[in-house]
């Protein structure tokens, strides 16, 4: 384990953010804090990785903002948008989950992404799935991720904990093509 | 955001003419004075007819940041900042204040509270009592005022899902415009429903004359962020955890768990 490598996309990261409800919302909520369904498995895959010092990558962030948002809407889905000042229970979660992915950065070892993955692209043109996601093939940061992930120097197995589908939904491919192992993020404890 | 009690006496005694503030009404008066320049602060304000009061600066004593120096042939007493209040102020104060002002608007502000501190205290209570419509005999531009801020905020709010939320800083202008439209409606139809009757309010809280006179100042801002793509962060971050933060004993806050029970709109 010591050797291998184990990066993290960064929605991901954003799902082990617990965050606080305030007061004037705790009536929607059943608890004081709210998190990602995944956040115990990456909870624990963190503290498992602490405790033995190795290291956990991330990837360059250029969109830290939208997956900010997107993370934020993801925790108010489940509550609909009948709730008082709704934008502004918005605006505290996604400050909060600001606050955390500033000051977890140290916490993390980056992994620059590569702008050099026309090649790749067209490994997953021609091999296209029908995935469950509107759009089926991996978006242009997808693929500079698993461009800079691929040119990463690694004596170990390079594991990718992800949610999203369009690594796992081609995690055979990945691995196949590319050596790198796409950990669901679900399943991410069983490491 | 908000200054904590020391953080915002050296504030105060910065600003202030040789760092010095000559009494403690005076010193009364500018801490009240920041609230009108949308500085948060620990201290909480009540309302009498002289203006803005707070109780607790009767317990303040000498310490690390500021010292109070008796007056040897009067009552009373001056306040007067150390070095470490200084110190203080480079450190925390401009720190936490550069995410709400620019530069050169917290230079503005230290002139006036500059001039301020050089007048006498009726003086900086008069003023304040005008632009916030505290007397009686202004009740009618008051109600002008409260109908005015939720007719405008209604539209702003009507509108609220053409903001693209594309930026964490157009979740929080939504966020602003919101609590905003909420927190005029309760002013209209709670705070301030006895507005008919003659006498002075001294059940009103002094945040309720502040949060209106802070909401009708801003609509025009509002307005100008909603029509167009490009944002005054440090204004909506200003104005949003002024109106949002400044003071958790105020009943329309999100610290109050019957937050839900205020909606009046």
């Amino acid at each position: 384990m010591a050797k291998d490598v184990y990066a993290f996309d960064e929605c991901s990261i954003l799902h082990s953010c617990e965050l606080e409800i305030p007061n004037s919302h705790s009536i929607y909520f059943p608890k004081p804090r709210i998190s990602h369904k995944n956040f115990p498995k990456l909870k624990s895959l963190f503290d498992k990785l602490n405790k033995n010092s190795i290291p956990k990558y991330r990837f360059e962030p250029n969109n830290m903002e939208i997956n900010i948002i997107k993370a934020a809407n993801e925790l108010l889905a489940k509550q609909g948008s009948q709730m008082i000042v709704f934008s502004v229970l918005k605006d505290h979660f996604s400050q909060e989950l600001y606050t955390f992915s500033q000051k977890i950065k140290g916490s993390f070892e980056i992994i620059q992404k590569s702008e050099d993955f026309e090649e790749i692209k067209k490994i997953f043109v021609e091999n296209k799935r029908p995935l469950g996601k509107e759009r089926k093939m991996p978006e242009d940061d997808d693929l500079m991720i698993l461009a800079g992930y691929f040119a990463f120097k690694s004596d170990g197995a390079k594991y990718l904990i992800s949610e999203d589908e369009h690594f796992w939904g081609y995690d055979d491919l990945i691995q196949d093509k590319f050596e790198i192992k796409v950990v669901k993020e679900w399943e991410c404890d069983k490491l | 955001m908000i200054l904590s009690k020391d953080e915002a006496m050296s504030l105060v005694l910065e600003f202030s003419d040789r760092h010095i503030v000559d009494s403690k009404t005076k010193l009364n008066k500018l801490l009240a004075r920041l609230n009108l320049y949308f500085i948060p602060i620990d201290f909480n304000f009540s309302l009498n007819k002289y203006g803005s009061f707070n109780a607790d600066l009767a317990e303040l004593g000498t310490n690390d940041y500021y010292e109070i120096q008796p007056y040897r042939y009067g009552v009373g007493n001056r306040y007067v900042l150390k070095p470490q209040g200084r110190n203080l102020f480079e450190t925390n104060v401009r720190q936490k204040l550069s995410s709400i002002f620019t530069e050169p608007e917290l230079n503005e502000i230290r002139q006036r509270i500059h001039h301020l501190s050089s007048l006498k205290a009726d003086a900086i209570s008069d003023d304040e009592h005008k632009i916030l419509l505290v007397d009686v005999d202004e009740r009618f531009k008051l109600e002008q005022r409260l109908n005015e801020v939720t007719v405008e905020l209604s539209d702003l709010y009507a509108n609220l899902d053409m903001i693209e939320e594309n930026r964490i800083i157009d979740i929080r202008l939504k966020a602003l415009i919101e609590f905003s439209f909420h927190l005029a409606f309760f002013l209209k139809k709670k705070r301030f429903k006895r507005l008919d009757e003659a006498e002075y309010d001294f059940d009103a809280h002094m945040f309720d004359y502040y949060f209106l006179y802070h909401i009708y100042t801003i609509i025009p801002f509002l307005k100008e962020q909603v029509s167009k793509e490009e944002r005054d962060a440090i204004k909506i971050n200003r104005y949003y955890e002024y109106i949002l933060n400044s003071v958790k004993t105020y009943p329309f806050s999100l610290e109050n768990k019957d937050l839900h029970k205020l909606i009046c709109s």
